[in-house]
């Protein structure tokens, strides 16, 4: 199913966030794991992925480092104590916000 | 679009070419992985690569998003710290100077403070601007220009007159940790080679640091190198990261000097008795009120007379040379405890905030650099502060920002100087475009013979 993508910007960072608080990962890696998890909804562009990526260690969310992989020198990224705190303070935001979505639209279904 | 094409239009985005080659590696490396999946997946080459940079997206809006993250950025709160502390350091030097009997201190000192001061902050930005990896592509040569320079001084007496040589001596030394620490940098990795050649390095400027009068600058570049050597052994520049190693390292550097000390102590009337004298005058100054004790006690008799708010009190007839060595007790005592600590409340605040910029830095160079240059000045405003107030034995030299002398702002503009381009390149420089020499990819391509020849 196609989703608006304004749906989806918003969040975006909170979702690569929380993607890293499982394991350290590289670019690469984190488009491929947001596909596979979001069913295919969440498709993102590497164009988008990295500037993302960049403001989000400027900001001291992330950290990053460089390790050999198969063969590859990889950068991997890693969410950093204080990434793991505006993470909570996110998805706090984001629960408030879904349960007065679904109030609403369950006031929208109970009209029906 | 080929991928040179889609990397050429992303990084014309980016205004600061500094930051292109960590940005185009870290985009080629993502392009050059799919690539690889759609070759695994039945695409010829050329395909795999048109369909790769498809999937990167629109590269003129990620180059202007990028554009914004990686900007050199000037660290403004340092700087107005950096520009308060001399204000009042000159501001304090022009009362001392009005004091002082002599005519061509009264009356032209504050001048040449002011120029010294502005050539400072001249340099400071001159080094500011200058990308600090310098220091990294030119490690071993400065040291050893350093060396060189040191080694004449001490050795052959140049500069012959003997203040210069000892003002030259004193704040040329001070250059010598970042320039260590960029050495340490290219030996890490290396395991124990990289330590002995680390300590090799450091062996030399020990036993010419010792050639100075005192115990000051020796002292100064002990706990500076235990300090690195921590730093580089909690980082596991040298092997493992070791909290063993860093603990023994401090029990044997805390040991020694104790053993030396009590040895200076019990020694009066060998090689070492001016040093026992100095110490026992510090422990009980009464008794030598008259010889050792003479400053301690004038010290005393300054803080006894310290108010909350300006008291006026001038000491230039208790402490000679107090424009130099004794500007921050001046402070206290002339403008009293209120602006004294005011003063104190901003050097904190600088050494707060230059610690924090070198030690959240991902580029190790920057970080090792920036506490070198950081606990040199924080290491010498603590010798000078304590000293000042009569509670710690070594003999003060100058207080960064506010002392005054040339070669005293030349030297501490170079290390605020490093700094401020630590902060300033943070977004912008990689630790791999430290490498003095390019590295080079081979790559070999391997086709199937045609059947038909």
């Amino acid at each position: 199913m196609a989703v608006d993508k304004s749906l989806i910007s918003g969040s975006t960072s909170m979702l690569l966030l929380k993607l890293l608080t499982e394991k350290d990962m590289y670019g690469y890696e984190m488009i491929d794991a947001l596909d596979k998890k979001s069913n295919q909804v969440f498709q993102m562009k590497a164009g988008t992925l990295y500037p993302l990526l960049h403001s989000l260690v400027e900001k001291g969310y992330l950290t990053f480092y460089e390790q050999e992989a198969g063969g590859k020198m990889r950068k991997y990224y890693s969410i950093t104590k204080s990434g793991r705190r505006f993470l909570g303070g996110k998805i706090e935001e984001w629960e408030e916000y879904r349960n007065a979505v679904t109030n609403v639209l369950g006031g929208i279904a109970l009209c029906r | 679009m080929q991928m040179n094409e889609y990397l050429s239009t992303l990084t014309e985005q980016i205004r600061c070419r500094k930051a292109h080659p960590m940005i185009e590696e870290e985009y080629r490396a993502h392009i050059e992985e799919q690539m690889e999946d759609y070759v695994r997946c039945g695409m010829e080459q050329k395909e795999a690569e048109e369909a790769a940079v498809a999937q990167m997206g629109d590269p003129v809006e990620a180059g202007v998003a990028l554009d914004r993250v990686h900007r050199p950025k000037l660290c403004v709160s340092v700087i107005f710290a950096i520009l308060f502390l001399t204000v009042v350091g000159i501001v304090m030097q022009a009362v001392m100077f009005a004091d002082v009997q002599n005519e061509v201190v009264q009356n032209e000192y504050l001048m040449r403070s002011i120029i010294y001061n502005l050539i400072g902050l001249g340099v400071m930005a001159l080094v500011c601007y200058m990308d600090y990896s310098f220091l990294y592509k030119h490690a071993l040569g400065l040291c050893m220009a350093w060396y060189a320079v040191i080694f004449a001084s001490v050795f052959f007496g140049v500069p012959f007159d003997y203040h210069a040589r000892f003002t030259l001596f004193y704040h040329i030394t001070v250059l010598f940790y970042p320039l260590y620490a960029a050495c340490m940098f290219r030996y890490r990795n290396q395991g124990a080679a990289g330590f002995v050649k680390s300590v090799a390095l450091a062996l030399p400027a020990a036993f010419l640091m010792l050639q100075a009068p005192g115990a000051t600058k020796i002292f100064e570049f002990y706990i500076l190198m235990l300090m690195l050597f921590t730093v580089a052994f909690l980082k596991g520049w040298f092997g493992r990261k070791g909290l063993l190693k860093t603990v023994l390292m401090w029990m044997f550097a805390i040991g020694a000097p104790v053993i030396r000390i009590l040895r200076i102590l019990n020694a009066p009337n060998s090689a070492y008795g001016y040093r026992a004298a100095r110490l026992k005058a510090f422990i009980h100054p009464e008794a030598y009120a008259e010889e050792a004790g003479y400053t301690a006690m004038q010290i005393r008799d300054i803080l006894s007379g310290i108010r909350l708010s300006g008291s006026a009190q001038m000491i230039g007839d208790k402490l000679p040379n107090a424009y130099n060595d004794f500007i921050l007790i001046g402070i206290f005592a002339y403008f009293g405890a209120i602006v004294g600590i005011l003063v104190c409340a901003a050097f904190l605040f600088f050494f707060v905030r230059v610690f924090a910029i070198s030690f959240k830095q991902k580029n190790q160079l920057a970080m090792m650099i920036g506490t070198a240059c950081a606990l040199e000045l924080f290491l010498r405003s603590v010798i000078y502060a304590l000293s000042d107030f009569g509670v710690c034995p070594l003999t003060q030299m100058c207080m960064p920002f506010m002392s005054y002398g040339l070669w005293s702002a030349l030297s501490n503009a170079v290390l605020t100087g490093l700094l401020l381009s630590i902060y300033r390149y943070e977004d912008v420089l990689s630790e791999k475009q430290m490498r003095t020499f390019p590295h080079y990819r081979l790559r070999i391509k391997l086709e199937k013979a045609d059947p038909v020849s």
